[in-house]
């Protein structure tokens, strides 16, 4: 599915992760010396953030929220959409968009949605929200990606333990009549390999399942490598084709964190420099669907009093991917990383 | 790249300490894990322009096997 805009921007991103640093040391007894090398060689990953037992996704979400509207350009009072992407919400019943409009103090004429969506949760979220701001009279649209994927790993499972990362951004969007500014988004899925990324148990389908229930994220790393490295490149392609540019008029490529192994090899066929697709799982792992707003706040230097054209990537569980092309102006407030 | 300074580079990239020769299985290595694997694809990626799959790194056996996968014609 591809998606065109005009006139719709990015007002503001701040990025919140959990305090607690959690580096690879704590791993030792799962990889060998040699191994964890090569994992810090090829992956990438040599610390993440783990929320402790208290906080939930959302409370990094609120904090997040709370960072935008610390600055005199928001009013929450001109939120009139409030949207949380996460697959770690409060609960099963009710959904979380509706507490955070409480808690964050938005006024009760407004509309909210949770989307259960995981590493193009970023996409997904923007889709969303531009096709609100759009049709809104005025107003704004407050996106809230959280995740605490911690929560749901299985301590002694290898192949997923390691990668993954707590945090939570907050974009306020809005239409702006004074601006003919253009983002572009497209959508894939491949539903067959919905397994390729699952909690087993624990919903509706397999409710009754083992005992205990399997709820910890499973993942058969080599189809979803397989995957990212066949479906990403091609299309980005396929969006920068449809927005009629070229390659050459994308600054940045924000591509999600997964695995530095992976996003080089799409910057490598992409044919872009290394320089071009910044990268941050260094230090935060693979935080899903925040993993492309939260390079965009460790990186806000880069959008210093000018325009960047970037183009963002998301892709995982799903299997889903999807891309946009989005212009990061000037006036776009950026607030540094905080933590909670 | 000649077969000769293909095996030497990948030898260094995996950080054997073992000899490798065509006749190596890769997956009979102590190094050989998916770590190992990523580093054979991004290797061939960056030098051939070849994208192994998983079903390449299931069927691959011996670093001739690899080099028959990638095409010896690339080889000179």
């Amino acid at each position: 599915m591809y998606q065109s805009f005009t006139g719709i921007t990015i007002d503001g991103i701040a990025s919140c992760v959990p305090k607690n640093i959690v580096s690879n040391d704590i791993f030792s007894d799962l990889l060998s010396p040699k191994e964890m090398k090569m994992f810090e060689k090829t992956v990438g990953i040599k610390e993440r953030r783990w929320a402790s037992d208290e906080i939930a996704a959302s409370d990094l979400g609120y904090r997040a929220a709370l960072e935008l509207f610390a600055d005199p350009q928001f009013d929450k009072d001109k939120i009139k959409c409030l949207i949380f992407v996460s697959q770690t919400s409060d609960y099963k019943i009710p959904f979380t968009s509706n507490i955070l409009q409480s808690r964050l103090g938005l006024a009760s004429d407004i509309l909210c949605l949770d989307i259960n969506a995981g590493c193009a949760g970023f996409i997904q979220g923007l889709s969303t929200a531009y096709a609100t701001a759009n049709s809104m009279e005025e107003g704004s649209v407050l996106l809230i990606i959280a995740e605490t994927l911690s929560k749901i790993l299985s301590p002694d499972d290898r192949s997923t333990t390691m990668l993954f990362g707590d945090a939570a951004s907050a974009i306020i969007i809005s239409r702006k009549l004074e601006t003919s500014v253009q983002t572009y988004l497209n959508f894939f899925s491949d539903g067959k390999n919905h397994d390729a990324i699952q909690i087993p148990e624990g919903g509706f389908r397999n409710k009754a399942g083992s005992n205990p229930p399997n709820l910890k994220l499973v993942m058969d790393g080599s189809r979803v490598f397989d995957f990212t490295l066949r479906e990403i490149s091609a299309s980005i392609i396929d969006l920068i084709n449809y927005s009629k540019q070229s390659i050459e008029n994308i600054d940045y490529l924000f591509l999600h964190q997964s695995n530095a192994f992976i996003i080089n090899q799409i910057l490598g066929q992409l044919g872009v420099l290394k320089a071009q697709g910044p990268i941050n799982i260094q230090s935060f792992g693979n935080t899903s669907g925040v993993s492309i707003p939260l390079l965009i706040t460790t990186n806000k230097d880069i959008f210093q009093d000018k325009s960047v054209k970037i183009l963002c990537s998301g892709y995982g569980s799903g299997l889903t991917w999807g891309n946009a092309i989005l212009d990061i102006n000037a006036g776009t407030i950026l607030k540094n990383l905080i933590e909670y | 790249m000649k077969t000769e300074e293909f095996i030497v580079q990948l030898h260094e990239e995996l950080e054997l300490e073992v000899p490798l020769n065509e006749d190596t299985n890769l997956k009979d290595l102590e190094e050989w894990d998916s770590m190992a694997a990523m580093i054979v694809i991004g290797f061939v990626s960056n030098n051939f322009n070849v994208i192994l799959n998983a079903n390449d790194i299931q069927n691959i056996t011996t670093i001739s096997s690899l080099i028959d996968r990638v095409g010896r014609d690339k080889f000179n």
